[in-house]
């Protein structure tokens, strides 16, 4: 089986699950607890913490560990603005943890208005210009869109901003930029970030907000007073360990990483016009994260070709794994993709044991399957 | 004081001398019902009593009696000896608040006691007003009727307030049905439907897998799986049906696809019904709800069926009245779940509205060994046994 669906989730690195065994089984204590043993086990959290916050630019005390990356946005985009009102400006095709908050906040009496973005997924830094002013308390807007691969020049966008409203606060979601691209988060300019473990080969169940040093959140979960105050609970301490183990702090490498990605989905996507010449590339290859590839089939449905694929030994992604459950058209609509070509968006991404070799199985495949699938087209 | 479930049946009583075969049936529905939970079973003249249960338990014996078809009601009562005094307590718990409007009814089966039942009527109003002097007298229109039942044996039941159930007859007593089951918001209903007319349903799918997803099943098994609670065990026979779906698209003319499927699909269900003992076709058809649901298209898939009836519970109810049944039979969030079931898969840009046989049977008539591929879907069928247990 080939799996080509990373985006939406990664296999757990071997040494995780070594790593795992070690504090689930003998160092399994609570590192709240008063004994030697526990102490232990709150100096190796520390530990682990500071390479985390390290891998980002960030230091250890402004990360805050969640259970996911989709807690950490909801932290940031609901627990950050201390006014009651006010503008809040979202990308418009971001993540359903932003977008499902950002209607929260509407709901919740904020002035909600979404940033468009171009036929890649990145939003279009003059509109955004445009709608900023100094209403604005909170922007959000990822890093990397999960959709397409789109990177968004962040370090602009939280300028821009601070420059029109000082005291708006920027949110990144940064779940698909995470060991994709090299990220310093004092570089970028934003106040908060998001990550996520399961995504970079880490254990599901683990996310993380950096949150810049001054700032303070209002509780999310209140109770014993771990990760300080904010999201009590006792550590996750296996996937924090787990993650921190597999945590690459040498930006240089995160690059290599970057460029081998990069190499990958040049051959991918020039296979893939080549031998589909009817397909739309949704990412621009100039400007995107190596890993992702997402193309629209016409007169398809995205979900079918997943079908016909998974058969053959080949797993793809149709979007996000979060909204596959639900009847959206939000992303490709967001994208301003063609009515012929909304229903057969597919999402191709790959992680660095990925190969050329994958990939020429992979563009096979789905060539054999779109030519089966047209005999069934629409009538 | 002890609580215990007073249940009250209503259509069954009307039967003559095969009652009893109503109220045996009911009694087993019952007990299914209450499967793995621990109580005593007591069975009167018109009324069974539910006792001896752990009060923690009392709204899941609830939730799980309101489901049971043959059943009109409930009562939460407190049972007592029939003594005047733990009458009087008993009727005092449920002295409403205020100055509400309250009348008290006793029915006296037991006769050994000084009083009769107008005497204890008001000597039970008068602990009421004890409990509460503002409450006001009215026998007529009261907001508050208690009633004290008084049984044989030196027992009385004191209640106030009725829960209504499912209403209906026993499922099982009026034969097994096959519900042709999409996925979507009618069929489930149409199915509780006719269970609660007494049929005891089996339901048949048709999965074409990879035009629908597993998720597709899995929402109909989920589906499924939601009427047991009302409908006792269900076998549900998923059908392959690909094969077929993709020869109506290669060798039929476009408009006539989705009336020649529901040809088949009826067709097939008939053989697996008469297979399986089934006495009848459901549907959830709802007239001019689709292109498929006018007069002439029923008409013309009405035809593929040889000697089954085919039941159409919902034909005459509008689209409103059969969600807000989903919502109270609590199939409606699973049916809204967007996985695409087969019909919409081949669905033409312009179906025909007005069919006629003729023409249909000639468009099926040009698929290519059909026959085959029918006899080779029913054989193939995965029969998924489900219980409310699951």
């Amino acid at each position: 089986m080939i799996y080509l669906d990373n985006a939406a989730t990664t296999k757990m690195d071997e040494r995780c699950v070594e790593v795992i065994r070690k504090y689930g089984v003998d160092r399994f204590f609570n590192p709240s607890a008063l004994y030697g043993e526990a102490l232990k086990v709150a100096n190796d959290i520390k530990a682990s913490r500071t390479a985390i916050a390290r891998s980002i630019g960030a230091q250890r005390e402004e990360i805050i560990f969640t259970a996911s990356g989709s807690e950490a946005d909801n932290l940031a985009m609901l627990c950050s603005v201390k006014s009651k009102k006010g503008k809040v400006i979202v990308g418009g095709g971001e993540h359903s943890a932003v977008y499902a908050c950002a209607n929260e906040l509407s709901n919740r009496g904020y002035d909600v208005v979404f940033a468009p973005v171009d036929r890649y997924g990145k939003v279009k830094l003059g509109e955004l210009e445009s709608i900023v002013d100094d209403q604005v308390v909170l922007v959000s807007i990822m890093h990397v869109s999960n959709e397409t691969g789109a990177i968004n020049d962040i370090k602009k966008i939280a300028e821009l901003v601070k420059a029109k409203s000082p005291r708006a606060l920027v949110h990144s979601d940064g779940v698909q930029a995470y060991g994709k691209l090299p990220i310093n988060v004092k570089s970028l300019g934003v106040d908060m970030y998001s990550i996520s473990a399961h995504k970079v080969h880490g254990p599901k169940g683990l996310g993380a907000l950096y949150v810049k040093k001054g700032l303070y959140l209002r509780p999310i979960i209140f109770g014993g007073g771990q990760e300080g105050g904010v999201r009590s609970a006792t550590e996750n301490v296996t996937s924090i360990m787990a993650l921190g183990a597999i945590t690459e702090i040498d930006s240089k490498v995160v690059m290599k990483k970057y460029q081998n990605y990069k190499a990958l989905q040049r051959y991918a996507i020039d296979r893939l016009t080549k031998a589909l010449p009817d397909c739309l590339i949704n990412t621009d290859v100039d400007n995107s994260v190596g890993n992702i590839i997402s193309l629209s089939l016409a007169d398809m449905r995205g979900e079918v070709v997943v079908h016909c694929m998974e058969d053959m030994g080949v797993i793809v992604g149709t979007g996000s794994a979060c909204s596959a459950g639900k009847a959206t058209k939000r992303i490709p609509k967001a994208l301003g993709i063609d009515q012929r070509y909304a229903d057969g968006m597919l999402r191709i991404s790959f992680d660095e044991y990925s190969t050329q070799a994958d990939v020429d199985t992979c563009v096979d495949c789905l060539v054999k399957v779109v030519e089966n699938l047209k005999n069934y087209q629409r009538k | 004081m002890k609580k215990v479930l007073l249940l009250r049946c209503g259509e069954i009583f009307l039967k003559g001398k095969n009652k009893a075969f109503f109220e045996n049936k009911l009694i087993e529905n019952i007990k299914k019902a209450l499967e793995g939970l621990e109580y005593t079973f007591i069975r009167t003249q018109n009324r069974y009593y539910v006792e001896d249960y752990e009060e923690w338990l009392q709204d899941e014996f609830v939730d799980r009696l309101t489901k049971v078809f043959g059943l009109t009601s409930l009562s939460i009562a407190t049972k007592i000896k029939s003594e005047y005094e733990l009458m009087g307590q008993a009727v005092q718990e449920l002295v409403p608040q205020g100055n509400a409007s309250f009348r008290v009814s006793v029915t006296r089966a037991d006769k050994r006691l000084d009083k009769n039942s107008m005497q204890i009527a008001a000597m039970m109003g008068g602990y009421c007003l004890d409990k509460n002097p503002m409450l006001k007298v009215d026998l007529h229109k009261p907001q508050v009727e208690i009633f004290v039942d008084i049984r044989e044996k030196g027992y009385s039941y004191v209640f106030s307030g009725k829960i209504p159930c499912a209403g209906g007859m026993p499922v099982g007593t009026a034969g097994r049905g096959m519900l042709l089951l999409s996925g979507g918001f009618d069929s489930p209903v149409a199915g509780w439907r006719m269970a609660r007319r007494g049929m005891e349903i089996y339901a048949i799918h048709y999965h074409s897998y990879p035009h629908t997803s597993e998720l597709a099943k899995q929402k109909v098994v989920d589906l499924a799986q939601k009427l047991t609670k009302y409908c006792g065990n269900i076998k549900l026979f998923v059908v392959p049906f690909t094969d077929i779906q993709q020869k109506i698209h290669q060798y039929c003319r476009a408009d006539y696809m989705i009336t020649v499927m529901r040809r088949i699909m009826l067709d097939i269900a008939e053989r697996t019904a008469v297979k399986y003992g089934c006495g009848a076709l459901i549907t959830g058809e709802s007239l001019a709800q689709v292109a498929s649901q006018t007069t002439e298209s029923i008409t013309v898939t009405n035809n593929a069926v040889n000697v089954l009836p085919i039941f159409r519970p919902l034909i005459g109810m509008d689209k409103n009245e059969i969600m807000d049944t989903a919502k109270a039979i609590d199939t409606y969030a699973t049916s809204e779940l967007p996985y695409e079931d087969c019909c919409t898969v081949f669905l033409p840009k312009y179906p025909v509205i007005k069919p006629s046989i003729q023409v249909a049977v000639k468009e099926q008539s040009r698929i290519v060994n059909l026959e085959e591929s029918i006899s080779e879907a029913i054989e193939n069928v995965e029969v998924i046994s489900l219980s409310p247990l699951n």
